[in-house]
């Protein structure tokens, strides 16, 4: 029995045909995706929102937007930084990061409010310095309010990390650490383009393990291009023998305007397989096995965990609907029903802070109370559920009345049970799981083409293209119930993600 | 006299792309003969890193070790041959960013020649070297660029 069948047992009858005309691939989901650009900074954040306010609850991403080199279909922002870095610009980031830290944690909004997780990422958390890394954290804990069993992530790479870096964060305040694995094969992450060794990934998490610390997360990446099932064997096998509590897999994709889609439209290089085709699904079974074998839950679509070792930075996120401020360029926030995006121009960010000013780049409108229940409720589907009392307590609203139609098409079409506590997925619900939270997007937001001419920056610009669709594209006309089985095609541009912000 | 002598060649071209796209390019040693008409084979040992190498077949010769001497991510690369009997090759490769969203791309070779192997080497092997230099980076710019 793997892990698919825990989430539903009823057998799929496949001569009905699919449940959607397309498939679509969204393991990161941002909402609402559309945002517009504004020239904001410390101004527009007064006005609108009350930073005076008593805090709640909240989740703080802080953003190194840094990397050694860009992989080759990476969807991210990511500036690139010289390892000689002859302008100081690793330095003068921080500086400034840490300015704008302090900044934000002087309203009463986030003085008072409780930092439930901390999560540094990028670009590449770990690339910076170990005494910048040290600035950064010591920040975190003088300016803010941390919750004592929250937990801290740093996310990087590898390569990053060498005895007295390894050393440091054994001994802060960090506590988990998420790395970019993608394969333990070196001429994968050639093709890929990773900036890390074969033998790097592997060597890190032993040199931690040794120093006692054990909570350590993976990113494995499948179907990249020259990726057979021998090879993601032989990944999972290295997964197998590390004894990390935590991994995910992500599916390759080839993402528009990288160099991976250029090679690979002018012939250099193989297309991946279609991730419909025989091999892939083979991918994700043997995956599934691996983890069954060694003691591994997927407590959400596509992570994988030993007991007590769920992402807590999901769950802030996610599961329970907490604030998130993102600081940083490239972050997303999101707070008293508006997200708000700083843009990617680092160099731009710098210079605001230093003259005593916040980057705030774009922002959705005020969420209508609809749209956060809508927001809430594709989050939770990540973990293949919604708990009626969770959203009453939240909304103050029936979950089953305020979605009635979408739950009636649902359950129509056997993607999700109905229960009395809760709807959970069913495993044809979990196949299709991103069209099934594609079902509960607010109409207003598809066949949103103006949105493709702001500024968006990682999967926010996906998430855009996707919804420049009309609803129908994905999702069929409402009183359809089933449609001729997709057949398998090329491998298209469509999103991919690995850890972002919202 | 000296018993060894310098040959040096270069190709450079400034094309519209991002530095990081070359790079990406580079390090994937192994789909090199994707775009790279002169070589027949070529296999990366390990990962793309300083004191690794690869064993390159060029069109119509024998395998030759390669060893990478520097390697700056996203900046430049640098490897050594040994081709017996004449001497030893270096070759130099360079990412410089020369305006917005414009890169030129260097790919130089330095070689040092034992004197008495100096004629057969210039009439055979030099020539196809130079050429390559060439037609190497036309083709990365062909791969990378946004125009």
């Amino acid at each position: 029995m793997t892990a698919l069948d825990t989430v539903g047992s009823e057998s799929i009858d496949s001569t009905l045909g699919d449940p959607y005309p397309n498939k679509c691939y969204l393991p990161f989901i941002l909402y609402p995706p559309g945002m517009h650009r504004i020239p904001g900074g410390r101004e527009w954040l007064e006005s609108h929102i009350d930073m005076q306010q008593q805090g709640s609850d909240f989740v703080l991403y802080v953003g190194i937007p840094f990397c050694r080199t860009r992989c080759k279909s990476c969807p991210y922002f990511a500036s690139l930084l010289s390892e000689n870095d002859s302008r100081g610009r690793e330095e003068l980031y921080v500086e400034a990061l840490i300015q704008d830290l302090k900044r934000w944690a002087a309203y009463p909004k986030f003085a008072t409010g409780l930092v439930r997780n901390v999560y540094i990422g990028g670009g590449t958390g770990s690339i910076l310095k170990t005494a910048n890394l040290r600035r950064v954290v010591d920040t975190v804990y003088e300016t803010f309010r941390i919750a004592e069993e929250a937990e801290f992530t740093l996310e990087g790479n590898a390569r990053d990390f060498d005895a007295e870096k390894i050393d440091y964060v054994v001994a802060s305040k960090i506590n988990r650490l998420s790395l970019g694995v993608q394969s333990f094969q070196a001429e994968i992450l050639g093709v890929i383009g990773s900036p890390h060794a074969a033998d790097d990934s592997a060597r890190v998490i032993k040199e931690f393990q040794n120093r006692g610390f054990r909570n350590i997360q993976l990113d494995l990446m499948y179907n990249m291009p020259g990726h057979t099932l021998d090879i993601w064997k032989r990944d999972l096998e290295v997964l197998s023998t590390l004894d990390v509590p935590h991994f995910t897999i992500y599916l390759y994709r080839i993402h528009k305007e990288t160099i991976q889609a250029k090679l690979i439209n002018k012939g250099k290089l193989d297309r991946p397989k279609d991730p419909e085709g025989p091999m892939v699904k083979a991918m994700y079974r043997e995956a599934l096995e691996i983890a069954e074998a060694f003691g591994y839950k997927m407590y959400m679509v596509d992570h994988f965990c030993k007991e007590g070792y769920e992402s807590r930075y999901n769950h802030w996120n996610f599961k329970v609907f907490t604030d998130t401020l993102g600081i940083g360029p490239g972050s997303y926030s999101y707070f008293d029903g508006y997200r708000l995006g700083t843009e990617t121009d680092v160099e731009k960010y710098v210079e605001k802070v230093n003259n005593d000013d916040f980057l705030i780049s774009t922002i959705s409108d005020e969420l209508p109370p609809r749209v956060q229940r809508e927001r809430y409720t594709v989050f939770a589907l990540l973990y293949y559920e919604v708990e009626y009392a969770y959203y009453r307590s939240v909304f103050g609203t029936e979950f089953r009345d305020d979605f009635a139609d979408e739950l009636e098409r649902l359950e129509r079409k056997g993607l999700i049970e109905i229960l009395d506590d809760r709807i959970r997925l069913t495993r044809l619900g979990l196949i299709w799981h991103t069209n099934v939270i594609l079902e509960f997007f607010n109409p207003a937001f598809w066949g949103d083409t103006d949105s493709l001419r702001e500024p968006n920056w990682s999967l926010n610009g996906v998430m855009v293209e996707m919804g420049a669709h009309p609803r129908n594209y994905w999702l069929g006309e409402k009183h359809e119930t089933f449609f001729p089985a997709l057949v398998p095609a090329g491998a298209e541009a469509t999103p991919q993600g690995i850890t972002s912000n919202v | 006299m000296s018993d060894t002598q310098q040959l040096r060649a270069s190709a450079t071209v400034t094309v519209r792309a991002k530095g990081y796209d070359v790079w990406a390019v580079w390090v994937d040693v192994n789909a090199w003969k994707a775009w790279d008409d002169g070589i027949a084979d070529i296999r990366l040992h390990g990962n793309f890193v300083e004191g690794n190498g690869f064993t390159l077949t060029p069109q119509g010769g024998e395998p030759v070790e390669v060893t990478l001497k520097t390697v700056t991510q996203g900046e430049e690369f640098s490897d050594e041959t040994v081709i017996e009997p004449f001497g030893v090759l270096h070759g130099y490769h360079r990412i410089e960013q020369v305006g917005e969203d414009l890169v030129q791309v260097t790919h130089e070779l330095v070689a040092e020649i034992r004197s008495h192997h100096l004629g057969v080497f210039l009439k055979e092997i030099w020539p196809d070297m130079q050429a390559g230099l060439g037609s190497a980076v036309n083709a990365i710019a062909d791969i990378v660029s946004s125009d």
